[in-house]
C-alpha cells in the first residue's frame, strides 16, 4: 500500500497526550501496533471509524489529526481533469 | 513484525519448501502425472504439521504479538491476496480443463468446467447480495 494524500499528526498528539505509546494507542482503538505506525506514516488510510475513534482517543476534532491535501491525490486529480473536459 | 505477518512468512516458507519438493519429485520422475494419493497426501500433512509446529513455536517466543486480533488492515490485506491467489487458481484450473479436453479426460474436465461456473455463481450471488444490503 503507496503513500496516501491523507497526512496525520498523531505523533505530535501522541507526544503531546503523555507520550502515548503506538501500542497503547492501537488497543484503544482495537487495531495492532503495526497498523496505527502505518497510519502515522501515512501508508494506510484508517476507515473513516477508525479515524474517528483515534480523535476520540485524544479529545480532539477529526480534521485535528487528519488532513486531506487534493494536490497530493492523483485519483482525485484526475477525475476533475475529466470533468473540466466532459463540461467542455 | 506482527503475528500476522510473521504467519504469512511462515506459510510462504513451508508451502514453498514442501510443495517445492513435491514439484522435485515429479520432476525426479520426469512424468508430470507422476505420483499417488498417498505422496500427495504425505506432503499435505507434513505441510500441516510444518506450519502448525512453526507458529506454536512464535507463539511462545513472542506470547506478546499472539493475541492481536487481525484489524481492518489485515482484513484489507487478506482481500487482495485472496483476489490474487483467485486469479492464480483461475488460470490454473483453465489450464488443468485445457489439458482434461486435450488428453480425453472428460470427467475431470467438466467437474473443472462445472466448478468454474459454480464459483462465478457464488461471486456475483454474493455481490448481489452485498449490494442489495447496501454494504
Amino acid at each position: 500500500m503507496g503513500k496516501t494524500p491523507v497526512t496525520n499528526r498523531i505523533r505530535v498528539l501522541r507526544a503531546e497526550h503523555g507520550d502515548i505509546s503506538q501500542g497503547d494507542l492501537a488497543a484503544r482503538i482495537g487495531m495492532t501496533r503495526q497498523t496505527v505506525a502505518a497510519i502515522e506514516k501515512g501508508k494506510y488510510a484508517p476507515s473513516l471509524e477508525a479515524a474517528f475513534r483515534i480523535a476520540a482517543v485524544f479529545g480532539v476534532p477529526f480534521s485535528d489529526v487528519f488532513q486531506y491535501d487534493p494536490d497530493a491525490d492523483a485519483a482525485f486529480l484526475k477525475l476533475q481533469k475529466n470533468a473540466v473536459k466532459k463540461d467542455g | 513484525m506482527s503475528f500476522r505477518e510473521i504467519s504469512s512468512w511462515i506459510v510462504l516458507a513451508a508451502t514453498v519448501w514442501v510443495f517445492g519438493c513435491y514439484a522435485l519429485a515429479l520432476r525426479k520422475a520426469e512424468n508430470f502425472g507422476a505420483g499417488t494419493t498417498g505422496m500427495m497426501l504425505g506432503t499435505i500433512i507434513g505441510f500441516v504439521v510444518i506450519v502448525v509446529v512453526a507458529h506454536v513455536i512464535v507463539a511462545i517466543f513472542a506470547a506478546r504479538t499472539g493475541d492481536e486480533a487481525a484489524d481492518e488492515r489485515d482484513r484489507r490485506i487478506y482481500l487482495r491476496s485472496d483476489e490474487l491467489a483467485g486469479y492464480v487458481l483461475g488460470a490454473w484450473s483453465f489450464a488443468a480443463l485445457a489439458v482434461a479436453l486435450f488428453k480425453g479426460y472428460y470427467l475431470i474436465a467438466n467437474i473443472l468446467f462445472l466448478g468454474l461456473a459454480a464459483s462465478e455463481i457464488a461471486k456475483n450471488a454474493y455481490q448481489v447480495f452485498l449490494y442489495r444490503r447496501s454494504a
